[in-house]
């Protein structure tokens, strides 16, 4: 390996380049990548995920469209309120709820996962082959709130799918992106 | 213009595709990190899982049935009902563009009132206090008030406002917009009742017929219901064993329904009552079609001069005769009256003689829709001599209150109508209409109402298919957006207090006028035994009709004697003003209320591709001879008015005429709409027709200038290839 110093001018302008460029590339991912993950925390509500699940509540009793449809879907207020008129009403989260209730406004939920809309992903059939919910989600009931453990990238849906015992037909593209 | 060379070309796509990748990640987290999810969820929404609720159309009077499919609380699309007997699942382009009414951002958002009359400054009101003024004006006024209405307004809503009239003895409200002129509806009903006894819009079997022969009607564009007709006349080209029928289509300017034909027979504007006319003499002399028809041929031929038949439709006699012996020879053959033709100056007799040719097969395609069997019914269109009578009440100070919805009569209405300043002489005038539209903008007060996908209504289908009598259902598909009131409510809670009223209107509110009525109706297709079952598959199904079409008597004529034709007259001499003017409805903007939705401005007219403008269409050779070609400014000047707009060189169209297509121009109507193109009403006068009540628009000379101007026209390519070896009959 020849040395920096016996490269031309013009060598080591390219080097030099090549190295700056380097550097502001890393940090612009950086950037990128804590705005990423930044955008996951701040929920309107510290949620507890694992205080509710210790309380015998099924994930099903609030996503209610994950055995239905293809989006399990977040609770309105009223079915917060449902419960939490009378429990914990001292709790500040909860009169953060309140306030949402009092004010007739839903609360933004900032997304934890999401898929595309060029793939084709369905929880009811998923739900129906006895996929549990944590095989995709992460262990949720150990969570306060809920953060994203996962990557769910197509290697991810993949891996699984490859295990399957129709894993031909589930292997086919149109299957997930039709 | 200018000239990019490739190589800046690439530099700026390059630049542009940075820019879009770096701004692309910024946003594509912030898009879906936000989720809605309700505040009381409804029990039939599931998150994912779209609700399709089944009504009616209102972007035109067609009445065709719908279905939308609503995602959470917001309608995504619309589709066409396929159980409805009207449109059969079908919709066209207006149909679907209905979703940017509902999310138009200029709709009025709530109850306002305007200081200055044309000022466009709106102060908001309370809703409690906008009724109460309603109230007090409807008080004050007793039977001084008018009531204007138009395509869009529900039926139910008509039938609330006819109610009030009747009760405080003021006129019937008025039902009167640019659609139903642009449709013909008075010349239409007169001519059926001259001939057939019947004072109704034409409904036309075109699925069983054989051959057609349209003289100027439009309808697969814009005429009447031009989607029902779509499906007939689909089924018109595959009948049993590769039978495909045959449509002849008389028009000075090809219209989609000129391009389908089998035969497009351009003929001069004014002589389609001519042409009509020589086909059933030709058919009495010659015989053709056996004696029965030739003798019923006799018995309404008038004397015609067939060789200026002929010559009117550039045709060789011969052709003119081969064409009546295929009408006569036909099973069952249609002629069909167009818009252009009622709205001639001798528009009745003109509807008329094409209206006896349906005669000559005991009239096996035409059809009048039977009525309901209830107290429900079609709301009749008023004609131009009963607006004009409201036009002189208002100038006289006769009327203190006028209530505008569904309607838009500064913009329907030519300027030679005098209803500007009719206007300036009513002392509230109060709109109801989503939009600021032109008669909005010189209204005192604007109460919108709920757009058709939010509101209640019923519909009863005029002209319907098959024989059916049909009421369509509209229901609200998604929840207001804004605080809008539905006008029926409105009306209800005001006239509470009004004692002439009250007592007629004692609904609680709208639904429950609807109920009472939709519950009244027998048993239909849709079965439940009940009234709650009734009326909820009444609004499942999408309305009301019956299995089977009643039984209906044969259509018998009620005069037989000669049906002939005036001659036109047409406004301008021939010296000064040498072309014929051909105005007709965008097959897109329709009569310019689709001015208001982007789709349609950006949707290509089909004949030209041409979006976003008005234009003028000039055939090849008057373009010549002009010195003009595409995009040059032409002045287009009548008796009445001119406008100024670029030209389109169509070769589809007589060299003596030139086209121009309705419904931009507007002075308001919202962002998409206003300043955009050329009115081409101004053209028209305020002349009456030979049964002086309708409004005769279509017979009209114009002068053509050149300006020294240039508009790009906004078209996606030239339908005609410059060297392309096409075949033009001049």
């Amino acid at each position: 390996m020849r040395r920096l110093t016996s490269l031309s001018f013009r060598q080591r302008l390219l080097a030099g380049g090549a190295i700056l460029g380097g550097a502001a590339l890393v940090v612009i991912l950086l950037v990128v990548v804590i705005a990423q993950t930044s955008a996951d925390d701040g929920q309107p509500i510290a949620f507890n995920h694992k205080r509710h699940a210790e309380n015998g509540i099924q994930c099903q009793f609030c996503h209610v469209g994950v055995a239905k449809g293809p989006v399990a879907g977040i609770p309105s207020v009223e079915k917060c309120m449902g419960c939490h008129q009378h429990i914990a009403t001292d709790s500040p989260e909860i009169q953060k709820l309140q306030g949402y209730w009092e004010r007739q406004e839903p609360v933004p939920w900032k997304r934890v996962y999401h898929q595309p809309s060029f793939v084709y992903f369905n929880h009811a059939s998923h739900t129906a082959a006895a996929v549990s919910c944590g095989a995709c989600h992460g262990s949720v009931e150990e969570m306060t709130v809920a953060e994203r453990v996962v990557n769910m990238n197509m290697g991810f849906c993949l891996d699984c799918h490859a295990q399957q015992e129709n894993k031909d037909a589930l292997w086919d593209c149109a299957v997930c992106h039709r | 213009m200018t000239h990019f060379t490739r190589r800046e070309f690439l530099k700026v796509s390059a630049a542009g595709t940075a820019t879009a990748i770096l701004a692309g990640c910024a946003q594509e987290s912030e898009r879906w990190v936000a989720l809605e999810p309700y505040v009381r969820a409804p029990e039939e929404q599931l998150a994912g899982i779209p609700n399709w609720y089944a009504s009616t159309c209102r972007m035109c009077p067609a009445g065709c049935g719908i279905i939308v499919r609503v995602m959470n609380g917001r309608a995504v699309k619309i589709e066409g009902n396929p159980k409805h007997p009207v449109n059969r699942g079908k919709l066209c382009a207006r149909g679907q563009s209905g979703l940017q009414l509902l999310y138009n951002p200029d709709r009025v958002t709530g109850a306002v009132q305007q200081g200055e009359r044309g000022s466009r400054k709106f102060e908001p009101v309370a809703w409690n206090e906008a009724i109460n003024t309603l109230y007090e004006k409807l008080d004050a006024a007793g039977d001084a008030v008018a009531i204007w209405t138009g395509s869009t307004t529900s039926g139910h809503l008509y039938d609330l406002f006819a109610r009030y009239a009747g009760a405080v003895g003021a006129p019937a409200p008025l039902r009167y917009d640019l659609t139903s002129v642009l449709n013909g509806v008075g010349a239409l009903a007169a001519a059926n009742n001259a001939l057939f006894g019947r004072a109704a819009l034409p409904s036309y079997a075109l699925a069983q017929a054989d051959v057609i022969f349209s003289f100027g009607a439009d309808f697969l564009g814009a005429w009447l219901s031009a989607t029902g007709f779509g499906v007939e006349f689909g089924q018109f080209r595959s009948q049993p064993f590769g039978k495909r029928g045959l449509l002849v289509q008389f028009e000075p300017k090809m219209s989609i329904t000129g391009a389908k034909a089998d035969r497009w027979v351009p003929v001069q504007p004014g002589a389609e009552a001519l042409v009509a006319g020589a086909l059933l003499r030709i058919i009495a002399d010659e015989g053709f079609g056996g004696p029965a028809k030739a003798e019923m041929a006799a018995a309404l031929a008038g004397e015609v001069d067939l060789d200026a038949a002929a010559a009117a439709c550039d045709l060789k006699l011969a052709d003119l005769v081969a064409l009546a012996r295929a009408f006569a020879e036909a099973e069952r053959p249609v002629a069909i009256p167009g818009g252009a033709l009622a709205g001639a100056s001798n528009g009745v007799s003109a509807v008329s003689a094409v209206q006896a040719l349906n005669a000559l097969a005991g009239a096996s395609g035409l059809g009048f829709t039977p009525p309901v069997p209830a107290a429900l019914a079609a709301p009749p269109w008023s004609s131009y001599a009963e607006v004009q009578a409201l036009v002189e009440r208002m100038s006289a100070g006769q009327v203190e209150l006028l209530l505008v919805h569904g309607a838009n009569p500064v913009y329907d209405l030519p300027p030679g109508s005098g209803i500007a300043d009719a206007l300036a002489k009513v002392e509230t005038i109060i709109s109801f209409n989503p939009l600021v539209d032109e008669t909005s903008a010189v209204a005192d007060y604007i109460l919108p109402d709920r757009t058709y996908l939010e509101g209640w209504g019923y519909e009863v289908v005029q002209p319907a298919f098959g024989g059916l009598p049909v009421v369509s259902s509209q229901q609200p598909v998604v929840g207001p957006f804004y605080d809008v009131r539905p006008t029926g409510d409105v009306l209800l809670t005001a006239a509470r207090g009004i004692p002439a009223a009250a007592s007629a209107l004692l609904w609680t509110d709208e639904v429950a006028f609807i109920k009472e009525l939709i519950t009244a109706l027998p048993k239909g297709a849709s079965g439940g035994d009940d009234d709650e079952v009734r009326w909820a598959r009444f609004q499942q199904h999408g309305g009301w009709w019956p299995e089977a079409a009643p039984e209906s008597a044969a259509l018998e004529l009620t005069a037989q004697r000669p049906v002939e034709a005036a001659p036109v007259a047409f406004e301008g001499e021939a010296a000064q003003y040498p072309y014929y003017l051909h105005l007709y409805p965008s097959v897109l903007l329709g009569d310019g209320r689709g001015a208001s939705l982007p789709w349609l401005q950006g949707a290509p007219d089909p004949l030209t591709t041409i979006a976003w403008q008005t234009w003028v269409e000039i055939n090849p050779a008057t373009a010549q001879a002009l010195g003009v070609d595409h995009g040059d400014v032409v002045h287009v000047e009548s008796l009445h008015g001119d406008i100024e707009a670029p030209v389109y060189v169509f070769p589809a169209i007589r060299p003596d005429t030139v086209a121009i297509p309705l419904g931009q121009g507007h002075s308001d109507l919202g962002r998409y709409a206003r300043e955009r193109g050329s009115h081409a009403l101004r053209l028209v006068g305020a002349a009456l027709d030979d049964a002086g009540r309708n409004l005769a628009w279509s017979s009209l000379r114009v002068r053509i200038t050149k300006l020294d101007k240039k508009q790009a026209l906004a078209r996606i390519e030239s339908t005609i290839d410059p060297g392309e070896d096409i075949h033009v009959p001049f």
